[in-house]
């Protein structure tokens, strides 16, 4: 087993939908990793156009900001056709983040994210190390 | 825990959890299940199950259907009917496909007929329907355009001329639910709807060329126009973006709601409101628009694939809509409770309605002997059709929805290749028309239930009976 620095991500078992935990030691690294675990669970064709998208979400608490991230994400990936590999925060707090997202455009995702649930979602710090587990429906 | 043992067992088809089980239960749980099946049953499919008996104002019992197992909230396969109008509504009791369903049509060919053309056609059905993401249509249309559809459905696409008349009638509510309100679905929704009109998705979704290989109720099968070896086609998708889009709006919407109604969840995707409060009667608008959204969706890959089959086969080769029914869906509907007729809102999340005979929400032409059923099989699996009974009154008139996931897709892709499912089914004679061999890994067949001991229960439970199955020649994937 690695270490919690060291470990990425993990899909985990779920019967239809796509279980991702992710790890990282701030929100940056910890999207990024959950970016590969998208694209594992997802395998998107990517083309060579690249794209940036800005994203701004206020919530009412941290838990519900992660989670409203996810669904912007999901909106983003559907509406640009696009899949996202890295992210950089302008603004960072508990209940705000405004940013941007590099990728690059898709010609398909061979499974296509519906929406991301509170089914088993969490997001806690461990360590120094954010831990975020959470089931897409796909 | 919870299991098998925790159950009384009702009949051979029939099991029943005891309200007494779990201090929150508002409701027994009851299952419909055969004992050879219960191996494939998930503890936390069960569990999800019984979340769904703490709802407020659930009535009866929370249902599952045979073809059961975990998904978020309640399980897929699950049923719950509320009290209308003051029993809750939950958007992850629709779950984020709004009405994901099938769709039959009917040609007048045998197997024998067609063969020669099977090839030509599965690969101009590819080119005309557009499979999933990143393939959408090349026009995208207005957002005035998006809000004819969501508050016209079907009716306005034949206004439009794509279609009939009878395609109208032979649609489940007439393809366009009366409260829908496009005001109520949000720019971003609406966004996501604008190029995917007539369009598969991924999944499980497949648009397939079947044929009529046994009968099981000649009557009724010809009240459907069924006949054997006769060449059909099965649709099955749902409202793509637009839908997932509107339940991802509406379960933040229901989250920071529910407290004030002092509603207490075990899961948090079982949020829910009163269907008469303010935010309850938005959803059901939405979703109402969006569940016209998706049948415009089946409508348009109907006429797409209408349009593949002249091309090949010439004007006068006609597909008639046999029904299209929504296995993901909320309605208002009349039932029996305790001896007396009331409004319910039935939740169905992987389950189908199927109306029983005489019902007047039954298309006039199979009213005598109940609403067509369609039931999907996996990939490379027979479909059934089924027709509705009286006796799935106990069950809200539903029944199962398809064969039901066991293996992962994770699993089912380190077990198959893609290849080795197209080496399979050109074995058994079936093309396969895909863009993603690691996506049709996903669907192997051994990743699902057998719809066969699936679609038994349901007949021997009387939920709905067997008229018809039906085994693909040319499957067209969604990616």
């Amino acid at each position: 087993m690695k270490n919690l620095t060291s470990k990425k991500y993990q899909i985990l078992h779920h019967p239809a939908d796509l279980k991702i935990k992710a790890y990282g030691k701030n929100l940056k690294e910890l999207f990024e990793n959950l970016f590969l675990g998208i694209k594992e669970g997802t395998r998107p064709e990517i083309l060579k156009e690249e794209v940036i998208n800005q994203f701004q979400i206020n919530s009412e608490n941290f838990e519900n900001l992660i989670f409203d991230f996810l669904a912007e994400l999901v909106y983003q990936m559907d509406f640009n056709d696009a899949f996202y590999q890295k992210v950089e925060f302008q603004k960072e707090s508990d209940k705000e983040l405004v940013g941007k997202i590099f990728g690059y455009k898709v010609k398909r995702f061979t499974t296509e994210i519906k929406g991301v649930t509170w089914y088993d979602f969490e997001i806690k710090k461990e360590n120094n190390n954010f831990i975020l587990t959470v089931v897409f429906d796909v | 825990m919870i299991s098998k043992k925790d159950f009384k067992k009702i009949n051979d088809y029939l099991w029943e959890l005891p309200k007494d089980f779990r201090s929150d239960m508002n409701v027994p749980a009851r299952i419909y299940l055969s004992d050879k099946m219960w191996d494939l049953v998930e503890e936390e499919a069960l569990n999800q199950l019984v979340n769904c008996t703490t709802l407020p104002k659930i009535v009866k019992y929370a249902l599952a259907m045979p073809d059961i197992h975990t998904g978020y909230g309640p399980p897929i396969g699950g049923v719950g009917a509320t009290r209308y109008p003051d029993g809750v509504i939950s958007p992850g009791f629709v779950g984020f496909d709004e009405n994901c369903g099938c769709r039959l049509l009917l040609s007048e060919y045998l197997e024998k007929e067609l063969r020669p053309y099977l090839e030509k056609l599965a690969t101009e059905i590819h080119k005309e329907v557009p499979s999933g993401l990143g393939r959408g249509r090349q026009i995208k249309l207005s957002i005035e355009q998006i809000n004819k559809i969501l508050e016209g459905g079907v009716p306005y696409l034949v206004e439009k001329g794509y279609g009939e008349k009878e395609d109208v009638e032979n649609c489940e509510h007439h393809g366009k639910m009366e409260l829908a309100d496009a005001s109520c679905v949000s720019e971003r929704a609406k966004n996501r709807g604008r190029d995917q009109v007539g369009t598969l998705g991924s999944g499980n979704h497949f648009c397939e060329i079947d044929k009529v290989e046994e009968i099981y109720d000649e009557e009724v099968a010809k009240i459907f126009g069924l006949f054997k070896d006769q060449v059909v086609v099965l649709i099955h998708t749902g409202s793509r973006g637009l839908g997932h889009q509107n339940c991802t709006d509406y379960l933040k919407i229901t989250m920071s709601a529910y407290p004030k109604y002092g509603i207490k969840l075990v899961d948090r995707e079982l949020a829910c409101v009163p269907f008469n409060s303010s935010e309850g009667e938005r959803f059901f608008k939405a979703m109402s628009a969006a569940c016209n959204y998706a049948w415009a969706n089946r409508h348009m890959i109907m006429h797409y694939v209408r349009k593949a089959w002249q091309t090949v086969l010439g004007q006068r080769s006609k597909l008639k809509l046999l029904y299209d029914v929504a296995h993901n869906i909320a309605k208002i509907e009349e039932h029996e409770v305790d001896g007396e007729k009331m409004k319910l809102i039935v939740h169905r999340k992987g389950a189908t309605r199927a109306f029983p005979p005489n019902h007047p929400e039954v298309p006039e032409k199979y009213r005598k002997v109940g609403q067509p059923v369609i039931i999907p099989g996996s990939m490379g699996t027979p479909s059934y059709v089924l027709v509705g009974t009286e006796k799935s009154k106990e069950a809200w008139y539903s029944t199962c929805h398809g064969a039901g996931r066991v293996m992962s897709r994770h699993a089912a892709i380190r077990s198959i290749s893609g290849q080795e499912i197209i080496n399979r089914l050109k074995k058994k004679n079936i093309i396969v028309k895909c863009w993603s061999l690691k996506g049709l890994a996903e669907e192997a067949p051994e990743a699902y239930k057998n719809i066969e001991d699936v679609v038994d229960v349901v007949h021997h439970a009387g939920l709905s009976k067997k008229v018809a199955k039906i085994v693909p020649l040319a499957v067209i994937k969604g990616e």
